[in-house]
């Protein structure tokens, strides 16, 4: 109890510090980000049904709500959660020894524990979810701290970008490119402290550069490497470091084949054949100093390595590179954020709308369960993954929340199902009889006896519909009707794998990212399963 | 008659040239060609790539069921015919061997003389029949014959070349429903012999075809002499009668087919015929290069005496008679799977200048392999003697890093030509809000990082394309330089158009609290999404914001048609030798009008004009004028003149970015199939189109036998840059 009241003690504080100074505090920025969710779901629900009804807002209103939603629902109901957690929090502190717990539940709780492997896996998932909600505090382009001119600043904590002028870039006015300043910081008294992975999951694909050294024997090599380089090069000039004095080609570790050597303009000066690293003909297009031109270049060669590169400690790419240029450790956590965020918002709809479903059908009964078990078959028989891509096509500005709102409205019939069974169940037990007797409500029936007895149905699911949501979201992503473009997928990773099975690792990342996630969920699910078991703790024949 | 080389379309009802009505080789240009060319994956590239299964949906369906639905149940729906001709064509193939004996009774003989010969009655004005006496007499007679040849002189005859096609025709007609499809171009418009061909190398001279002697007169009509010895294969002479035989199928409604219906009916004015071997063409108007009309194909008068209502039918499965070194073989024909090409032996050019040494391959094999994938696969494994799919890098470069390759027995080769560029680029529309600023423009083309896109995601290989129309030879504009990627500039102009506060997201804003933010339309294919990702990561730096928006081919194209895009990335389809204005640009095709009166929308915006290629909305009083002009053009030197004048408006319009082209195509070929020293011919897209590889059996054998016994070659990478714009 009282570990709980710590969290959500930090919870309330971290809010008051982030209004405070007007940070963006990592684990608090969720909430913004689930409540702008709720409100953007809300705010499409409502404009369709007004506009089934034919009485669709105008543009302005429409505006209105939207400036509404994403500016004072945002900041209240983070706000209102806050304050929950800091009234729970204290409460739980001073009460939180005297509460007493149903021993039944206690009894699975000690059980579940007992259970090693599910344990086990519950504190691994635990601490993944906890690394993924630290956000840019492990993961992102933006620097941790920066100490430039005497002054320490935290660029991942300003809501704001800081450009580029304020560190000493110039021209600098689009915002700091903090891998780049650090390298530029290098030798001088200032200084950048970037993230582990220096890498955003999103839009950031920065090419990997290398470059070449001439060893003894009068090869090519790149540094670092022992096999002579093969490919293209490039030597820029030192004052436009956009613009090539040579395009050079290399033949293992030779120069070999034609090559263009510019001016400072980049237009080609002079042409030059290579066989093997001799030099077979020179053609001169114009005059021009070709000493000079050399003098203003740049000595080192220069390799883009082009994408997918593999896993490298130099460059800070973890686990290598995909297709585009993306890091891949930084991918995978940013797919796992929306994972989790997803996984809660999909749990709360499908159980919502399957408790309420099979919970009325079981205990109306008659033909209200008829009509509806009808419906269901119906609605159950519906080819999902077509309707998914359907649905998809018609929307053309899906999000994660669109993707998993079409997964939920075909994932609830399971629950409802075993919600029915249950609720059937309980409902013609003795107790439930008794109650009624009494001349107990509906409302008491339902709430006070049938819903807690029907808990444990529930809880041994909800592990099992994780795992069908990752794996959904997932095999929409890898048919390409998930994620919008440029979103973080493990789907688009597996499939960019798949594309590129010569490049192992980036299957390998994303296979072991979906399977291991999926492995530790089911065995959570396995334990939660054993210890809610019934057969160990159910009295009834 | 092949849309290769047909004038320029200016006809202003959309793209019915370039998208429905395209002939093979444009389709060829979209489907196939950019896979080629274009670095993009199986889901056709240009805007025009509309699948010809889409296009030619039967017209109850397209104008019934199609058009009311949205475009995701459109594809169902031709995905659905197509399944279910599959089935009906599944099942016709299992009564094929019945089907022999009663074809004839489904087609009782005919003879259509008669109603021909009524038919050219009809038309006086169309069809002249005048004697030699009344051909001109002082006509000067050109014949080409100087112009350099272009064939390997040890080129040897023989063997038979292996290739591929990713699907199986569904007819062996040139024309009509279903001729359009991707194999048109093999077995027709490379093949097929017009009056006078164009010369591949030497821009703007022409070689004779069919025809041994011709002369122009005001640039408007054209008098031929045919070749006395020209015959078709099936060894029927080619006489002018074939070639009146041929206006009437163009013309009759039984080829059921409209745009060559139009296409012949108003780009001639009229067929003369003087004797069997003498006639003369005359155009509408006089062209500042009238031989280039003259892509007309005679048609065999004995073989086309059935041609009638049931022509599509009846002429389905039938070899046409071919005026090329190839027919098609229906012998060994087998549907679905192979189709072939065999050499016509005692063909009528095959000793003549221009003609020898090429064409040599006794036979050509088309293997149906739907998937390129799967092709290239096969191609490794030596089941294809040639692959051509290999110029994006990740074939060139990765794909292509087999031990095949290494060893020698597959080499490579990049060839620079000399081919109008497919205008790829970022096309603005200006008729949506924000965009309608030219300021914005200016910046959103500063704002675009085409160069890093070259350097990085086409690893430098490919050249920045400088303006919409380029790679006309002296009809481009060289000196208009693309706006660079440039963060200063591209602030400075939206700052000018009032973007000027920076949001938390590094978004710009203007006073009125509006993101500076549009959407950019691309290809839902992997190189196009990296494409736009690229864009929308370097966009940022300069504060606006790109949202990637990947569509399938249909919806993007219907997007496009009905001008609901914001930004896209897409190209069009090019024919040489002139490039377009009217429809890309003019005014006319960007607004809806009503008796000079614009057409306003719910917004009180002007009501976009749907349907047409001005994608960009552009809408130039200065450029109208000057495209009219240009339409009206009768000398090269003026069409030259006004063409700068246009691409310098373009160029201030900023409603086109110009991406990138390749200035070259890549092949690869295992070590058998050769080629003349210069590799091929300057104005080529493809190599093989214009025939002059030839296969050497002795060194297959010896390639062969060294890869059994693992000994290797040293490794061929051979780059052509002769034809390489300095």
């Amino acid at each position: 109890m009282r570990k709980l009241a710590i969290v959500l003690l930090t919870l309330a504080l971290l809010r008051i510090l982030q209004l405070a100074t007007g940070w963006e505090i990592p684990l608090v920025k969720w909430l913004s980000v689930a409540a702008s969710a709720v409100g953007a779901l809300g705010l499409t629900l409502l404009t369709t049904t007004l506009s089934l009804v034919k009485a669709a807002p105008s543009p302005a209103t429409l505006k209105a709500m939207q400036a509404f939603v994403s500016g004072l629902w945002v900041f209240w109901s983070v706000n209102l959660v806050c304050l929950a957690a800091l009234g729970l929090g204290v409460y739980l502190l001073q009460q939180g020894d005297k509460i007493s717990w149903d021993p039944l539940t206690l009894k699975r709780w000690k059980r579940f524990r007992s259970l090693r492997r599910g344990y086990v896996s519950m504190w691994i998932l635990g601490a993944l979810v906890f690394i993924a909600l630290l956000d840019n505090v492990l993961v992102g382009k933006r620097a941790l701290l920066v100490k430039y001119d005497g002054h320490v600043r935290c660029p991942f904590l300003e809501a704001d970008p800081i450009m580029g002028r304020e560190f000493g870039v110039t021209p600098g006015n689009s915002e700091t490119d903090y891998r780049e300043l650090k390298e530029r910081f290098q030798g001088t008294a200032n200084w950048v402290l970037m993230p582990l992975v220096p890498y955003d999951a999103r839009a950031d694909t920065p090419p990997v550069m290398a470059h070449l050294e001439k060893r003894g024997d009068g090869i090519y090599y790149e540094v670092g490497e022992v096999e002579p380089y093969t490919g293209t090069a490039a030597q820029n000039f030192k004052e436009h470091p956009d613009v090539k004095r040579q395009d050079l080609r290399f033949q293992a570790g030779k120069l070999h084949g034609g090559i263009s050597l510019n001016d400072a303009e980049g237009s080609p000066v002079e042409r030059v054949t290579y066989e093997n690293g001799v030099e077979q003909s020179r053609v001169k297009l114009n005059e021009s100093d070709a000493a000079a031109l050399d003098a203003a270049a740049n000595p080192q060669f220069q390799v883009i390595k082009y994408a997918p590169t593999p896993p490298s400690w130099r460059h800070r790419h973890f686990l290598g590179t995909d297709s585009s240029g993306g890091d891949i450790l930084a991918i995978m956590i940013g797919a796992f954020q929306l994972i989790i965020g997803g996984t809660l918002f999909f749990l709360v709809v499908t159980y919502l709308i399957g408790v309420v479903v099979g919970g009325l059908t079981g205990y109306l009964g008659g033909w209200i369960d008829l009509l509806a078990q009808r419906g269901i078959e119906i609605w159950s028989s519906m080819p999902f993954l077509y309707v998914i891509i359907l649905l998809r096509s018609l929307n053309e500005r899906p999000s994660l929340l669109f993707v998993i709102t079409a997964l939920a409205a075909f994932s609830w019939m399971g629950i409802s199902a075993y919600m029915r069974t249950a609720t059937f169940r309980e409902k013609n037990r003795d107790y439930v009889a008794a109650a009624r007797l009494m001349g107990a409500s509906n409302r008491r029936m339902v709430f006070t006896h049938i819903l807690p007895n029907t808990l444990s149905v529930l809880i041994t699911l909800l592990p099992f519909k994780v795992d069908a949501l990752i794996a959904g979201l997932t095999s929409l992503d890898y048919l390409g009707f998930g994620l919008p473009v440029g979103e973080p997928s493990w789907g688009v990773l597996l499939k960019d794998g798949v594309d590129n099975l010569a490049k192992p690792w980036i299957l390998m990342s994303g296979f072991a990212a979906l399977a291991s996630v999926l492995v530790l969920v089911t065995f959570i699910g396995e334990a939660i399963r054993e210890a809610f078991d019934p057969r160990k703790f159910t009295y009834y024949e | 008659m092949s849309k290769r080389f047909l004038p320029t379309q200016f006809n202003g009802s959309l793209c019915r040239d370039s998208v429905l009505e395209c002939g093979g080789k444009a389709l060829r240009d979209t489907a196939l060609g950019a896979l080629r060319h274009l670095d993009v994956q199986r889901n056709s590239p240009c805007m025009t790539g509309c699948s010809p299964g889409v296009s030619r949906l039967p017209s109850a369906l397209e104008s019934g069921v199609a058009h009311s639905l949205p475009a995701a149940f459109q594809d169902a729906a031709a995905t659905a015919w197509c399944n279910c001709l599959l089935a009906i064509f599944t099942f016709f193939l299992t009564l094929a061997p019945l089907s022999a004996e009663t074809e004839d009774e489904r087609f009782p003989p005919y003879d259509n003389t008669a109603e021909v010969n009524a038919y050219y009655k009809s038309k006086p004005d169309f069809f002249q029949f005048k004697t030699i006496d009344d051909l001109p007499k002082d006509l000067k007679w050109e014949d080409g014959m100087d112009l350099p040849e272009f064939s390997d002189p040890n080129a040897q005859k023989g063997g038979t070349m292996r290739y591929f096609q990713p699907s199986f025709p569904p007819t062996l007609r040139f024309v009509g429903p279903g001729a359009n499809s991707s194999f048109r171009g093999q077995h027709f418009d490379d093949i097929a012999i017009y009056p006078v061909q164009p010369h591949p190398n030497v821009q703007g001279r022409y070689m004779p075809g069919t025809c041994q002697q011709w002369c122009i007169v005001d640039h408007q009509t054209v008098y031929l002499r045919l070749d006395p010895a020209a015959k078709f294969s099936n060894g029927d002479p080619i006489r002018v009668d074939d070639y009146f035989m041929m206006f009437y199928m163009m013309h009759s409604p039984h080829i059921q087919d409209p745009w060559y219906n139009n296409e012949f009916t108003t780009k001639y004015q009229s067929i003369i015929k003087y004797d069997d071997l003498t006639f003369a063409l005359r155009l509408p108007d006089p062209k500042p290069d009238p031989l280039f009309y003259l892509t007309i194909v005679p048609s065999c008068v004995k073989f086309y005496r059935e041609f009638g209502p049931d022509y599509n039918q009846r002429y389905n499965w039938r070899a046409y008679p071919s005026t090329g070194a190839y027919v098609l073989d229906t012998d060994t024909m087998i549907k679905g799977r192979k189709i072939s090409m065999r050499r016509v032996k005692d063909w009528f050019l095959k000793d003549r200048k221009f003609y020898r040494n090429r064409f040599n391959p006794d036979v050509i094999n088309y293997t149906i392999i739907a998937n390129l994938d799967k092709a290239f696969e096969s191609f490794r494994k030596g089941a294809l003697d040639y692959f051509d799919f290999v110029t994006p890098p990740i074939y060139w470069y990765d794909k292509l890093a087999v031990p095949e390759v290494f060893n020698g027995y597959i080499c490579k080769s990049q060839f620079y030509n000399d081919f109008p560029r497919p205008p790829w680029g970022v096309y603005l529309n200006c008729a949506t809000p924000g965009l309608d600023d030219q300021r914005i423009r200016v910046g959103i083309q500063h704002a675009l990082n085409v160069q890093k896109v070259i350097d990085i995601d086409l690893r430098g290989d490919y050249e920045r394309l400088l303006t919409p129309g380029d790679g006309y030879g002296r009809f481009s504009s060289t000196n208009l330089k693309p706006r660079e990627f440039s963060v200063e500039k591209a602030r400075a102009a939206f700052a000018s158009a009032g973007y000027d506060q920076l949001g938390s997201d590094g978004i710009l804003k203007n006073a009125k609290g509006e993101r500076l933010s549009f959407e950019l339309q691309v290809r839902d294919n992997p190189i196009h999404r990296r494409y736009g990702l690229r864009f929308k990561e370097e966009a940022l730096k300069a504060g606006l914001e790109v949202r990637i928006e990947a569509l399938d081919n249909t919806s993007a194209f219907k997007r496009l048609r009905d001008k609901q895009h914001e930004m896209c990335f897409t190209a069009w389809n090019i024919q040489p030798p002139f490039p377009k204005f009217w429809e890309n640009f003019h005014g006319d095709n960007a607004f809806e009008k009503k008796n000079g009166v614009w057409e306003l929308d719910v917004n009180g915006r002007r009501k976009a004009k749907p349907n047409t290629n001005n994608i960009t909305s552009t809408d130039n009083e200065a450029l109208d004028k000057l495209i009219d002009q240009y339409e009206r053009a009768q000398t090269a030197d003026e069409i030259e003149r006004l063409a700068h004048q246009c691409d310098q408006l373009i160029y201030e319009e900023a409603s086109f970015v110009p991406a990138w082209a390749p200035s070259f195509y890549r092949t690869a070929y295992w070590r058998w199939i050769k080629w003349p020293a210069d590799f091929n011919v300057r104005i080529s897209d493809l190599a093989w189109t214009n025939h002059v590889l030839w296969i050497d059996e002795a060194e297959k054998q010896a390639t062969l036998k060294a890869q059994r016994e693992g000994k290797t070659f040293p490794a061929v990478e051979q780059i052509y840059d002769q034809y390489r714009a300095k």
